[in-house]
């Protein structure tokens, strides 16, 4: 006998509520846009995009493990001053300055990973304390001074390989690699396993402090990336500005996406990448609609709304099936 | 500039010891009376800042002898843009028998809660460049700013005469204004709108920033993909000015004066960006800080309010510095002082 599952329209629309919402957008701005639908539009909504993409990629191994990181905004912005200072106060290549704001990241992730792995400290205390430190350090650095990138790296900026800026194709590779991780590696495996049920995790021997602690290591080294290329696009680094609220637009990318605020369940590709290009998406056809400035931070909150209302209906699916 | 790697090492020991205690200086020599004056600051973080706390340390150095004070000795305190911290922070300053509690409020309504314990304690209130909402009470004994609606609307009139002048057509005017919940931002908006319409023009689109510059990046990207033609954009403070110039060279559309495909630029404040791409040609006119006008204000008043004989003003306002590209060379103006950053 042919075992036909029943089609669910309630399920359906749920699952695909993302990619729904999106090309309904899409058509509601197109309607009322004809600069919507141009190629120079989208290139330059995923080129704007690139940065937060970085942020919301590490963020979605943190938050699939059910853990947080709120101190990725200021991790983003110590990083892209010490690039940036880099280059303006030592000349060093641009390539070297990466390596620089990366290793930053890096050494921040492990702070925060050392504080609450180790010291069993909570994430969220950890990294909202991490938050504030880190942005008082950006301000010490530069000493609340606005720096403009350097020549160099406007010239990078201004790169195009098929037309595109790299910082898109950096970004998608950043994602794409950390999507494969997540999907084809062991390591990738014990994130699953770690975020479904811990204690399951290690009855079958998965180490979960190394585990998480890896996470939130790749974490902060991303954020590092993602703050050097926020310089990049706006051509100055913003001591008070810059990655400021980026966790939080990260978090919104990635439940939007469909990775669950309590862990176990995520995905980069296409989960947290179509939550970047819908949030980006909104932004950039209010601002082809003119919209009323007042209507802006409406739009935002109705988002993240959106956001927890799939993020719970999701669940609820999940937890009748079983 | 090593300072900054040192400040590197520095930080940790310097945040710890920050933590809970505000910074205290004493600047004029010390000995006799000492003039102790309270400033808490809803953030500190940016040279328009330090160039407020400059100006005002150096005229009241300048000033305090010859009102029987050997020297003034100053606490500041910064709030990081929390309403509670910053009343928090005041009640510390009234604890520390300051003669005088200065604030940059960060909530316009809020700050009035400080003004009632101020006075309560006998102790005069003043803010400084950002006022009290005008239905809280009480109000504090002085307000000193800048007047930001004339900021916008003298610096648009002088652009909107110089397009006029140059036989420039406004195609199109794009506005990318501050924080919705800003009365600054407001006045600037304003203003640019008020000096727009006496030449007959009107702003096409308005982009909401919240001083955030990637906001203004994302934002403007659109409303210029919206408005191809646009040919005059209206910025309400020059810190962001950078996310203009990253649209515009996306869209080779950024050219200094006299080239072919130049877009006019009007901003405000006079940041050190601002004042580089006015250098350059890039940036046409700017309504600027006029930070020393505003500590003059302050110190021409401060002395009588302390006194409790003050009989002027309760708004001092000082007027904008209106400064364009061919002038600014010759002028004396506050982000000179932190070019280096722009370099």
């Amino acid at each position: 006998m042919e075992n036909k599952k029943q089609f669910n329209v309630k399920n359906f629309l749920i699952k695909y509520a993302l990619i729904i919402l999106i090309l309904l957008l899409w058509v509601v701005y197109g309607v009322n846009s004809p600069y919507f639908f141009t190629v120079k539009n989208f290139k330059s909504l995923i080129v704007n995009a690139a940065p937060l993409l970085i942020y919301a990629t590490g963020m979605t191994y943190i938050l699939i493990l059910g853990e947080i990181d709120l101190s990725i905004g200021s991790i983003g912005a110590v990083s892209a001053s010490l690039w940036i200072m880099s280059m303006t106060e030592k000349d060093m290549p641009l390539a070297a300055a990466f390596g620089i704001a990366i290793l930053t990241g890096l050494i921040c992730g492990t702070v925060n990973a050392f504080l609450i792995i180790k010291l069993k400290i909570n994430a969220f205390m950890v990294t909202l304390g991490m938050q504030f430190l880190l942005r008082g350090v950006c301000y010490l650095v530069v000493h609340g001074e606005q720096i403009l990138t350097p020549q160099k790296v406007r010239d990078f900026a201004k790169l195009r390989l098929f037309t595109l800026s790299p910082l898109f194709y950096i970004g998608l590779l950043v994602a794409i690699i950390m999507m494969l991780v997540y999907k084809f590696t062991s390591y990738g495996r014990k994130v699953q396993a770690t975020g479904c049920n811990k204690e399951a995790a290690k009855l079958v021997g998965v180490n979960v402090d190394r585990t998480k602690f890896i996470a939130f290591v790749l974490c902060g080294g991303l954020a590092g990336l993602a703050g050097a290329f926020q310089c990049i696009n706006v051509g100055m680094l913003l001591p008070n500005g810059l990655g400021d609220g980026s966790e939080f637009l990260a978090i919104t990318a990635c439940v939007l996406g469909g990775t669950s605020l309590l862990g176990g369940v995520g995905s980069i590709i296409p989960g947290t990448l179509l939550g970047v290009v819908f949030y980006y998406s909104i932004e950039n056809g209010l601002g082809l609609m003119g919209a009323n400035v007042y209507v802006y931070p409406i739009v935002r909150g109705i988002v993240i709304f959106l956001a927890m209302v799939t993020d719970s209906l999701k669940r609820s699916i999940g937890t009748s099936r079983k | 500039m090593k300072k900054r790697w040192l400040g590197v090492a520095l930080t940790v020991t310097m945040t710890a010891t920050m933590l809970g205690a505000g910074a205290a200086t004493v600047s004029a020599a010390e000995g006799g009376e000492t003039l102790k004056i309270g400033f808490s600051w809803s953030h500190k973080n940016d040279s328009l800042f330090y160039s407020f706390d400059e100006s005002l340390a150096k005229v009241m150095d300048e000033t305090c002898k010859e009102h029987g004070y050997d020297a003034v000795e100053w606490v500041h305190v910064v709030a990081e843009d929390n309403a509670d911290k910053q009343s928090s922070d005041i009640s510390d300053l009234i604890t520390q028998d300051c003669d005088v509690i200065v604030a940059y409020a960060f909530d316009n309504v809020a700050i009035a809660s400080s003004a009632q314990e101020c006075k309560d304690a006998g102790i005069p209130f003043v803010l400084y460049d950002r006022n009290m909402a005008e239905d809280a009470e009480p109000k504090a004994d002085l307000f000193i700013g800048l007047d930001t609606y004339n900021q916008a609307y003298l610096a648009g009139k002088e652009f909107f005469q110089m397009l006029k002048d140059d036989g420039v057509e406004a195609n199109s005017i794009i506005s990318i204004m501050g924080a919705t919940n800003d009365n600054n931002a407001l006045n600037r908006e304003q203003g640019f709108t008020d000096a727009a319409k006496e030449f007959g023009l009107e702003i096409k689109q308005t982009v909401p920033s919240d001083w955030d510059a990637e906001k203004a990046l994302t934002g403007f990207t659109a409303a210029f993909q919206a408005n191809p033609e646009c040919n005059v954009v209206l910025i309400a403070s020059d810190f962001i000015v950078t996310a203009v110039q990253s649209v515009l060279e996306a869209n080779d559309a950024w050219y200094p004066k006299g080239e072919e495909g130049h877009v006019y630029i009007c901003s405000q404040d006079g940041f050190p960006t601002g004042i580089k791409f006015m250098q350059d040609g890039y940036m046409d006119y700017s309504g600027m800080y006029n930070v020393d006008g505003m500590a003059e204000n302050f110190a021409s008043a401060i002395y009588e309010i302390i006194e409790g004989t003050y009989k002027g003003e309760a708004e001092l306002y000082s007027d904008p510095l209106v400064v364009n590209a061919e002038d600014i060379e010759s002028l004396e103006l506050w982000g000179k002082n932190y070019m280096d950053e722009a370099e």
